[in-house]
């Protein structure tokens, strides 16, 4: 079935089945966006969780021009974004440094085992474009209306991002 | 042409990345609950009480001596469960099952199937024979076989594990039975 005809179906029965007809369809990208994101397999499991119930709260509003995993990773984004926002702000309370970096790292199995670890410690700004970028593969056009920035913040970081990376993995091979 | 763009080789790296890894399994049970407790989903169908006698027939191992079936619409019923939902709890029994009182058997297995429906589940079943023809084999109908299948019940889970979760709590277990529990291949 379409995703536009699996939408309509959820819409008109609110059904378990037409939910998980859409669930199983887009979850896998989704979840591994998050783990890639946030590097936290609770944390990835949560924004899951509120990206879902955001989504089906508001699903009579997605506009069918774009495609539903757009949407999607919009509202996963923003709601990773806000719950960083408060974990740092907790973090920053209890006197703690941010435990950002020293959260399990757990995207398995590691084909690039390198570079999965250079992207795991780029800061979570120039994360976030990578992960769209590179390994997503959306645009600089569709990255500045996800995140709400400009398209030429979205290249900037992206430029600083793999320039980071690419330090981080020759200092490997040194 | 980007400034930095990639190498060939870090375009393969990222490539590689790019494979899927599967969500934990209880992930989709817990999204469902949280959408049912915010109301967001219609609930699910409860079981239609004139199949609840059927809970008796399958139950009622010990009560229906004979393995007869109840009315012959059960049929209808296993129309009920959709497919995408649907898993099959088959209940096996060997020497080492021990039915107790026929009656208070048949009051466990139905107070099952009643908790098992008041939580939403859609759920039917069948009894079954002990006898079994097996047709790759030169043999005659089993009647001394080691282990029976001696029924099964019908219902929709969200997951694997819920659907064990509600086979475990089957009386069958008790007697000394055993479940096994399978989804329906969708394809």
């Amino acid at each position: 079935m379409e995703e536009h005809q699996l939408i309509s179906e959820f819409i008109n029965t609110r059904s378990e089945a037409a939910f998980l007809a859409l669930y199983r369809s887009r979850t896998p990208a989704l979840y591994q966006t998050a783990l890639r994101i946030t590097q936290d397999a609770a944390w990835s499991e949560e924004l899951i969780q509120e990206t879902w119930i955001t989504a089906i709260r508001g699903i009579t509003s997605f506009r069918r021009e774009s495609r539903l995993h757009t949407w999607l990773t919009g509202i996963l984004i923003n709601t990773y974004r806000n719950t960083r926002r408060k974990k740092e702000r907790e973090a920053w309370l209890e006197e703690q440094p941010s435990a950002e970096y020293l959260l399990p790292y757990t995207v398995q199995p590691q084909e690039s085992p390198d570079l999965e670890q250079a992207i795991a410690a780029l800061p979570p700004g120039y994360r976030q474009i990578v992960v769209l970028h590179d390994i997503e593969g959306y645009t600089h056009k569709e990255i500045a209306t996800l995140l709400d920035i400009a398209e030429g913040t979205s290249k900037s970081q992206l430029f600083h991002a793999r320039k980071t990376l690419r330090e981080h993995l020759n200092d490997k091979t040194d | 042409m980007e400034k930095d763009a990639l190498s060939e080789k870090e375009r393969a790296a990222f490539d590689r990345l790019r494979r899927q890894q599967q969500p934990p399994a209880g992930l989709e049970h817990t999204v469902l609950t949280a959408l049912q407790e915010e109301g967001l989903l219609r609930t699910p169908p409860r079981p239609n009480r004139k199949w609840l006698p059927l809970a008796a027939a399958i139950a009622g191992i010990a009560l229906f001596l004979g393995g007869y079936l109840l009315g012959g619409t059960q049929n209808k019923a296993e129309g009920q469960i959709r497919p995408e939902l649907g898993y099959m709890l088959l209940l096996h029994e060997d020497a080492r099952f021990r039915p107790g009182e026929p009656m208070e058997m048949f009051e466990e297995y139905k107070a099952w199937m009643e908790s098992v429906g008041s939580q939403g589940v859609a759920i039917t079943g069948q009894e079954l024979q002990n006898d079994a023809l097996i047709l790759d084999a030169d043999r005659s109908p089993e009647t001394d076989a080691a282990e029976r299948t001696t029924g099964y019940f019908l219902l929709e889970a969200a997951s694997l594990e819920q659907a064990a979760a509600i086979a475990r709590s089957i009386p069958h277990l008790k007697y000394g039975g055993s479940v096994e529990v399978k989804a329906f291949m969708n394809r």
